[in-house]
């Protein structure tokens, strides 16, 4: 009854197929139903109407293509079928929302749009997914990435993370599926230790997976080891970027913007402070984890 | 017209942590005002939950004439631009800065006439064909800045936008941003935890501390009389020095050092009960004076100090040095070629010094 009322009222631009399915926004009534109104013929209060009478368009909306269904099928229905592959490596990148995106063609749309090589995109549910990527570009990845979730944030007013899995050799389906099992669980202690980060890679997951599981004994111990220097917000930067920078003072100095014998300053003032000799492989490691605990929730 | 009303408002997360306390501000429209303090003072989360990035605790927020703390983040009319660039790395200028009105259904004409217009505004018009791998810093902050210009909001709220960029690069940048302003005159919201920005891009100055309104006033007003020791500490650079003494006779004393304090002042510190009691002055690097004739002329402020060290910074020369075993820096001129080591007379010119409660830590004047 309800569809046929729509059909009336929106005639030529109601349908329950068509050719062009990236024209419509598509809907599910209680019974299962599904069908498209043109994009162009909605109004945006008819779309926030539309959306709250049918909330469960989109995600199904975007399971249409065969290869998503496959990667579907596999991870999240725990089919053992390989997906057909152009490559014989791959890595996942997850994301999580804080919300669920009013529009997910439009979402996906641009989430897809973001790569320069073709990706699988997956919704598991409203807020998570998973986008399977085959060629592997790995220059800049992480700052385009970071750049990327802010402008989504601009324009979808979502907030985003997302972890970039590992490259996965043996594309057995067994080890993508529990691959795909333990990095989302990976990313989600991750995000649960430290919800304002926008990007995860393996070398900054590993010490949160680490922290999830330590006493607060063991937070405490750390955080008292750069307690004299705690409250000196700049001298901790530095002593991050030097770190990062594998210990080089030339190229910590050059990414601070500061001169190299600040730096190294900076670097000697924290040894005095702290007692702790960073400039050695176990210093730094030691110094590493401590700063990892401050951001900790 | 874009007023925005801060009305008590609170952010409380799950653990009880207060992040925000009953934050009053009335943003009259087309101001500029920045929310400046060190990190984890609030400000980032007070502009979040402006954009509705986070849910507001308690109180009212007010957009124009609606309260809008329940009005989903898209439809609050606000654009924002962040420290990370923004940017989508496979669109070129034209199609990052286009995207979000394409999102918005604006018509193909309107998106073309509305970028080309933040083109000509940014100087991108030469650069629309590139992708952001081929823009410098500063390019892809003005590419981020038209993102949120072809929006054509009610506010812009902009978190620590210049923080990614070389020092050079943002003070270039930070007198665009201002310039920029002044042409479209959209109420801006701009946080920073660089004094040096807030006081040249503001119109009014708002300092938080552990998620408390420190003050508010205009650069000027901030600078001149800070409400208390945080602020007189964080606005200026260097910072204002902060001396414990006590006052005696008219005069603010230092184990066997003295000063005269100027007899309004002291007027007011005796109406309020300070005489004889532990006080903290407040004077900024640049009213203690080592020129011949100031010290001449302020026989009953003068102090000797042995220079710890003489920075020469250019036009002019940090002396670091200590009185009655304190701390203390002045700002003078280069041209008085003070060493290292040296032993100098200074005054102090007290007509400019602030007084503080010990225990409150408030300016009482």
């Amino acid at each position: 009854m309800m569809n046929n009322n729509l059909s009336e009222l929106y005639g030529e631009d109601y349908t329950v197929a068509s050719e062009q399915p990236e024209q419509f926004y598509w809907y599910e009534t209680a019974d299962g139903d599904r069908f498209g109104i043109r994009k162009s013929r909605l109004s945006h209060d008819e779309q926030v109407l539309l959306d709250a009478l049918f909330p469960s368009k989109g995600i199904k909306e975007n399971i249409d293509d065969t290869l998503q269904q496959k990667w579907a099928s596999l991870l999240f229905n725990e089919n053992m079928e390989l997906p057909p592959l152009k490559e014989k490596k791959l890595r996942y990148i997850h994301f999580h929302l804080k919300e669920a995106p009013s529009d997910f063609s439009e979402f996906q749309e641009a989430m897809i749009g973001l790569f320069s090589t073709d990706v699988v995109f997956l919704f598991k549910n409203e807020k998570e997914g998973v986008m399977i990527q085959e060629s592997i570009e790995d220059e800049h990845l992480i700052e385009e990435l970071e750049q990327m979730a802010a402008a989504l944030t601009a324009d979808f007013f979502l907030e985003m993370s997302l972890f970039v899995g590992q490259v996965i050799h043996n594309t057995d389906p067994s080890n993508l599926l529990s691959t795909y099992q333990t990095e989302v669980k990976w990313f989600a202690s991750g995000i649960n230790l430290m919800p304002s980060q926008l990007v995860f890679t393996q070398t900054a997951i590993v010490p949160a997976i680490l922290f999830s599981e330590a006493s607060q004994e063991t937070i405490h111990y750390l955080q008292t080891l750069i307690e004299p220097v705690s409250d000196d917000a700049e001298l901790l930067k530095s002593i991050r970027a030097y770190l990062e920078s594998n210990l080089n003072i030339t190229l910590a100095s050059k990414q601070l913007y500061v001169h190299r014998n600040s730096l190294q300053y900076r670097v000697d003032k924290f040894i005095e402070r702290t007692g702790i000799d960073v400039k050695s492989f176990k210093g730094a490691v030691m110094v590493y984890l401590a700063l990892y605990t401050l951001e900790l929730r | 017209m874009a007023e925005i009303k801060l009305n008590h408002i609170y952010k409380r997360y799950d653990n009880k942590f207060e992040a925000v306390k009953d934050f009053n501000l009335d943003i009259k429209d087309k101001e500029f005002i920045v929310f400046v303090g060190p990190s984890g003072c609030g400000k980032s989360t007070t502009l979040r939950m402006i954009a509705g990035l986070e849910d507001i605790s308690d109180g009212d927020l007010v957009i124009g004439e609606k309260r809008v703390n329940d009005v989903a983040p898209k439809d609050r009319d606000i654009a924002m631009v962040f420290q990370n660039y923004a940017l989508y790395p496979h669109m070129n200028v034209y199609d990052n800065m286009a995207f979000g009105l394409k999102l918005r259904k604006f018509d193909k004409k309107e998106i073309e006439r509305r970028v080309m217009d933040a083109a000509r505004i940014l100087g991108l018009e030469n650069l629309l064909d590139r992708k952001p791998k081929a823009l410098s810093g500063g390019q892809r902050q003005r590419v981020a800045l038209g993102r949120a210009i072809v929006r054509d909001p009610q506010v812009f709220l902009m978190d620590e936008p210049l923080s990614n960029l070389d020092a050079k690069l943002r003070v270039q940048m930070r007198a665009e941003i201002s310039k920029l302003h002044q042409r479209l005159q959209t109420t801006t919201i701009y946080v920073t935890h660089d004094q040096t920005e807030a006081m040249t891009m503001a119109t009014r100055i708002v300092i938080m501390k552990d998620g408390v309104i420190q003050q508010v006033g205009s650069p000027k007003e901030v600078y001149d009389a800070p409400d208390n020791v945080f602020v007189g500490g964080f606005i200026g650079s260097p910072a204002m020095n902060f001396l414990r003494g006590q006052l005696e006779d008219g005069y603010f004393k230092m184990n066997d050092l003295k000063v005269k304090v100027p007899e309004g002042k002291m007027k007011t510190l005796r109406d309020n009960g300070y005489t004889n009691k532990e006080i903290l002055l407040g004077i900024r690097p640049e009213d203690i004076h080592d020129e011949p004739v100031f010290i001449e002329s302020s026989q009953d402020t003068k102090i000797e100090a042995t220079i710890d060290v003489a920075e020469l910074m250019g036009a002019e020369t940090y002396l670091y040095s200590k009185v009655a075993d304190q701390d203390f820096i002045a700002r003078v001129d280069s041209r008085s070629d003070v060493h290292s080591g040296q032993n100098i007379e200074l005054a102090l010119n007290m007509n400019k010094c602030h007084f503080f409660d010990t225990d409150t830590e408030q300016r009482i004047y």
